[in-house]
Parts: structure tokens; C-alpha cells; sequence
């Protein structure tokens, strides 16, 4: 291994740009999430300020406002994956040895990574389907289905990604302080 | 293929297995959901579960949730909630045992703000909790206080959870925010009684009142409550009185916040960034949630396990009553170890066809259930409250916690006797929806 001894530290500070690049994305996929949620918001007010200020209700906010959340919620998931934000009963898993703790860690990244990624591919063919056959949601404004569960495909996939990095990183870690 | 009650026990099984080991919730329903699908339908199926996804995140009626968050987050950082606090502390005055009041009446305010039980507990934990101890109240009857208090949040409106469970057990959304309005206040009320009727048993638990901390002229404590007690009317006014869904209520909640946020000289770019940012967050964590356990109840019905549950009732011929007590006992158990929405993704879908089989009032028996889930953030040994207080408060252990906490518990259960007594506290205000 070329210089593996006095690179280690050199190499715990740098994020490699995979990585880096992976979490620029991601946060510019929170900044989508958020925007959607502020499209939420407006286009409720509208709807309210047009049914009863001007007696003309829009045919199209509550159909965008449901594509709006779903866009909300696949583009915030890759961040909420890598913040550790998703919800777990871990009072169990917090009773084992810091040893067991890590491996359960990396396990369940690993796990995490490979559920998203099947998930992933089935949205991706199932919106690559929706695309070949022309399929339109049925409302009054006919948006392209596959313009919304491509939203599902960017989101599972960026999380599996994420779920990825944290196995790799927890184990990389883990070995590290095991050989230490 | 699995099929009836051994593919509902084997679910069962797998997912609180898989919940107890530590993985996070979405993914855990989500992985008894492909093996589910590929043992009784086989791997072509596996787009419905993506089709089950894409439908919940796309039901219009969650809106509310993303909404409602948004509300919070923005009238948390708007400087609103030290306002409220000087002001209900003047209105209490001098009663003996009034910080009791203060951090039960406290907590259950800002549970309604924020909808989490959580947040409160530990807010309170860090901020009025020392305080009280200082001035030498008990320490147990202030720790129940603030976690009886802050256990409110999902019963007073605005509620994340009561969205979750009336759109899953299909339930009007309104009518279930609006039923929470009097087992809520119903509840505070038994929570400051008791701390009262301790007091008068034993006047050592309170030291003499000193008044509040600070001499606030009454007009203008009115005028600092008026901002937050008028939005919370507007929104619950305008669902209540039919003019506006509880989406569209909840978009002009947050209208009214930015104004608060506005009137306080709070409003900034910041504000907005952070309260949206965290409101994304909060809304993928929980609609990812529910979208991955959406399919287990279609499963369930596949599996023909919902159908041989409703035989199963039928074959038992117990009454109504005893029905119910059985079915609360249950989800009361799992709360004690597992995440309370967690918990409703698996009951709902399997009591659903018993509710409507045995011809319960949905409306009360899902407001019950919420009093049920709702003790379980406070129920020993895994309450998530109690988590959430000790990791604020300084110098608390687990074991004073869980003693302070069982109480509380107990005026639960007294509240949901209550309930089950006259389940008109639950189904009056709906009814002028």
C-alpha cells in the first residue's frame, strides 16, 4: 500500500469528491423540498383568495399542491438519510456494546442502502413505462404521471446512495479503530 | 402463498422484530411489504408497492401535515412563545402551587403550537423545569406536570397525528382535529386538579406563592396572548364552521404566523429558510413513513388475514365494550416499547373492519385510541417524552422519571374512562363540522 502510514490522517480530513459532490446534491434537493412546500403554501392561499375574494376556484391547486407533496417528501428523504433523521426504535439497540452498536449501524445502513435501491429500480422502470406509454394523470390539468414518480426515482435513489456512504464510512471507521 | 391469520401473526412477528432491532421504521414496513409481495403475489407485483407510495404522498389531505409544521416552526421561531409564557404566568396570579399551573397550562400551549410531545418535553425540561426546582417544588409532581402537559400536543389542535390516523381509518380529517378540542382541555384540567388536590394533602410540595415574575399590566398580557389565541381560533374556526378544509385552514394558519412572526420584528430570510427546512424534514420523515406501510394493510386484506380477524370478533360474541377494552389494552402494551405512529400503521388497517363490524361511533373510538398511543410517550420504560425531558434537564435520572410519570398515566386512563362515560366530549364539536 503506497504511503498507507502517514496518509491515514491526511485522508480523515479531505472529503473525497464523490462524497462531496453527492452532498451538494443532496442539499440541493432539501432546497427542492423546501420550494415545494412553499408551492404548497401559496397555492392554498391563492385557491382561498380566488374562491372567496373573487367567487373563481383554480382547477389546478389541489391536484398540483398533492404533486407538490410528494415532491416535498422523495426530495427531502436523501437528507433526512443522511442527517440520520428517520425514525427507529433504537432504546434496545443502545443497551449493546459500542462494538455490537457500530456493527448494527453498518448492517442497517447496508440494509437501508439495498431496500432504497430495489425500491429505485422498480420506480424507475415503472416511470420508464409510464413514459413510453404517454400516461397523463387523470385531472384537469393532465401533467405526465412520469413528470411526478420521476420524484420517487431521484429520491429513493439519492437515499440508497446515502445509506451507502454511511456503511462505508461506519465500517471504514470501524475497522480503523479495530486495527488502532 | 401465506395467506389468513399465520400471514397476520408472521407479519406481525417481522415488524416488531425488525422495529425492536433498531431500523428505522420506513425501512422495516418497507421490507415486510417486498417479502410480502413476492410471497403471495410473486416479483411481478413489486410495482404496487411503488404505486401504493406514489399514492400516499400524493393524497391531497396530508397537505395539512407539511402545513400545520410549517405553522409551528414558524410561530416557535417567532418569538410568540416567551410572550405567551409572561403571560399566562400574570394571569395565574398568586396562587399557592401556581408554576404546577403554569408549566401544566405552558405545556399544553405550546404542545398545540407545536404538535410535538417531544419538543414541549424537553423545552420545558430546559426552561422552566430548573426554575421550579429552585423555588423549591417537588420535583416529581414538576417533572409529571411538564410531561402530562406536553403529552397534550397530539390530542389539542392542530395535530399531525390526528391526520395520520383519520386518513388512514378514513375518517373525517376535520371532524377528528375538532374532536380532540374538549378530551384535550378536559385532560389539562384533571392534570391541574390533581397537582391542586397534592397540594392540599400536602402543602410541603409547593412553597408559598411569590407571584408572577414579572409585573405585567393585565392589557397587555391579554394583548400578548391576543396574536396566538386569534390564529388558533381562525384555523379551528374556519374548519369548524365548514368555509375552509383543514389544508386550506392550515395555509392561512401559516399566513397568520409569518404575520405574528411580522408583528414581533422576527420575520426574516432566516426565519423562512429554517422554519421551511425543518418542516421538509419533518414532512419526509413522516410521509415516508406512511407511504412504505400504506400496502401492509392492502396485504392484509390480500392475505385474507382481515377478513378471518372480522370472523374471529363475530366467533368471540363479546360486547362492544369489552371489544374495545381488549383492542385499547393491546395498542396501551405496544406503546410501551414501540413509536406511537408505528403503532397506529399496524392496528388501524387490522381494527378498521372491527369498528365497523361491532358499529363503534369512528369518530370516539379513534379519538380514544389517540388518548391511548398519545399515554404511550410517557408510559415506562420506552417513553419518548421521558427521553427527550432527561436529555434537557440537568441531573434527572430514569428512575425519578418513570416515577413521576405513572400518575399521569393513571389520569390518562382516568380521561379515557371518562371518554368511554360521556363520548359526547369527542363528538360534539364535530358534529358542526
Amino acid at each position: 500500500m503506497n504511503g498507507s502510514g502517514p496518509d491515514i490522517p491526511r485522508r480523515r480530513g479531505r472529503t473525497p469528491v464523490i462524497v462531496s459532490v453527492l452532498d451538494r446534491v443532496t442539499d440541493a434537493s432539501l432546497w427542492i423540498a423546501m420550494a415545494a412546500l412553499a408551492a404548497i403554501f401559496l397555492a392554498y392561499n391563492v385557491e382561498v383568495v380566488l374562491r372567496y375574494g373573487f367567487d373563481s376556484p383554480t382547477r389546478w391547486s389541489a391536484e398540483f399542491v398533492s404533486y407538490f407533496l410528494l415532491v416535498a417528501s422523495f426530495a427531502a428523504m436523501p437528507r433526512l438519510t443522511r442527517d440520520g433523521g428517520h425514525v427507529a426504535v433504537t432504546v434496545l439497540l443502545e443497551k449493546l456494546p459500542l462494538s455490537a452498536q457500530k456493527l448494527a449501524a453498518i448492517a442497517i445502513a447496508g440494509l437501508g442502502a439495498m431496500i432504497c435501491i430495489i425500491l429505485a429500480l422498480i420506480a424507475a422502470e415503472e416511470t420508464l413505462r409510464q413514459m413510453e406509454r404517454g400516461v397523463r394523470m387523470m385531472a384537469a390539468v393532465p401533467v405526465p404521471k412520469a413528470a411526478i414518480s420521476g420524484w420517487m426515482v431521484w429520491g429513493l435513489a439519492l437515499a440508497a446512495l446515502q445509506f451507502l456512504r454511511l456503511a462505508m464510512s461506519d465500517s471504514a471507521r470501524f475497522t480503523r479503530e479495530a486495527r488502532a | 402463498m401465506i395467506a389468513g391469520p399465520a400471514a397476520l401473526v408472521a407479519a406481525a412477528t417481522l415488524i416488531l422484530g425488525l422495529f425492536v432491532s433498531g431500523i428505522p421504521i420506513f425501512l422495516a414496513f418497507l421490507a415486510v411489504n417486498l417479502i410480502g409481495i413476492w410471497a403471495m403475489l410473486g416479483a411481478p407485483a413489486f410495482p404496487m408497492l411503488i404505486n401504493s407510495m406514489f399514492a400516499t404522498t400524493t393524497n391531497g389531505q396530508l397537505t395539512a401535515i407539511p402545513l400545520f409544521v410549517l405553522m409551528g416552526e414558524i410561530l416557535f421561531r417567532s418569538g410568540a412563545t416567551e410572550r405567551i409564557f409572561e403571560a399566562v404566568d400574570r394571569f395565574i396570579g398568586s396562587v399557592k402551587g401556581r408554576q404546577y399551573v403554569l408549566a401544566g397550562i405552558l405545556s399544553a400551549i405550546f404542545g398545540a403550537l407545536s404538535g410535538s410531545n417531544m419538543a414541549v418535553a424537553a423545552m420545558m425540561a430546559r426552561t422552566i423545569f430548573p426554575g421550579m426546582v429552585a423555588r423549591g417544588y417537588d420535583r416529581r409532581l414538576s417533572m409529571g406536570m411538564i410531561l402530562g402537559g406536553a403529552s397534550l400536543a397530539p390530542v389539542i389542535p392542530p395535530s399531525v397525528l390526528v391526520i395520520i390516523i383519520a386518513t388512514l381509518a378514513n375518517v373525517s380529517v376535520a371532524g377528528l382535529l375538532v374532536a380532540g378540542v374538549l378530551p384535550g382541555l378536559m385532560l389539562a384540567g384533571l392534570f391541574i386538579g390533581y397537582a391542586m388536590l397534592r397540594i392540599r394533602l400536602n402543602p410541603a410540595l409547593a412553597p408559598e406563592s411569590t407571584g408572577p415574575a414579572r409585573a405585567l399590566p393585565i392589557g397587555r398580557a391579554i394583548l400578548f396572548c391576543l396574536p396566538f389565541f386569534g390564529l388558533i381560533v381562525l384555523v379551528l374556526g374556519l374548519i369548524l364552521m365548514g368555509i375552509a378544509t383543514p389544508s386550506e385552514s392550515a395555509a392561512i394558519g401559516v399566513t397568520g404566523a409569518l404575520v405574528i412572526a411580522g408583528m414581533f420584528r422576527k420575520l426574516t430570510v432566516n426565519l423562512l429558510t429554517d422554519a421551511l427546512r425543518a418542516a421538509a424534514l419533518m414532512t419526509a420523515m413522516i410521509l415516508i413513513i406512511m407511504a412504505s406501510s400504506t400496502l401492509f394493510s392492502q396485504l392484509l386484506a390480500i392475505s385474507g388475514a382481515s377478513r378471518q380477524i372480522t370472523a374471529l370478533v363475530t366467533a368471540l360474541d363479546l360486547s362492544p365494550g369489552l371489544m374495545v377494552l381488549a383492542m385499547m389494552l393491546i395498542v396501551f402494551a405496544f406503546c410501551m416499547f414501540v413509536d406511537q405512529v408505528a403503532v397506529m400503521l399496524i392496528v388501524i388497517p387490522i381494527y378498521l373492519p372491527v369498528i365497523t363490524l361491532l358499529q363503534i361511533d369512528p369518530l370516539w373510538f379513534w379519538m380514544m385510541m389517540l388518548l391511548n398511543v398519545t399515554v404511550g410517550g410517557i408510559t415506562p420504560p420506552f417513553g419518548y417524552a421521558m427521553f427527550a425531558f432527561r436529555g434537557a434537564a440537568q441531573g434527572v435520572s430514569m428512575s425519578e422519571l418513570f416515577q413521576a410519570s405513572w400518575a399521569f398515566v393513571g389520569l390518562f386512563v382516568v380521561g379515557m374512562l371518562i371518554l368511554s362515560a360521556a363520548p359526547w366530549l369527542a363528538t360534539w364539536l364535530p358534529g358542526f363540522v
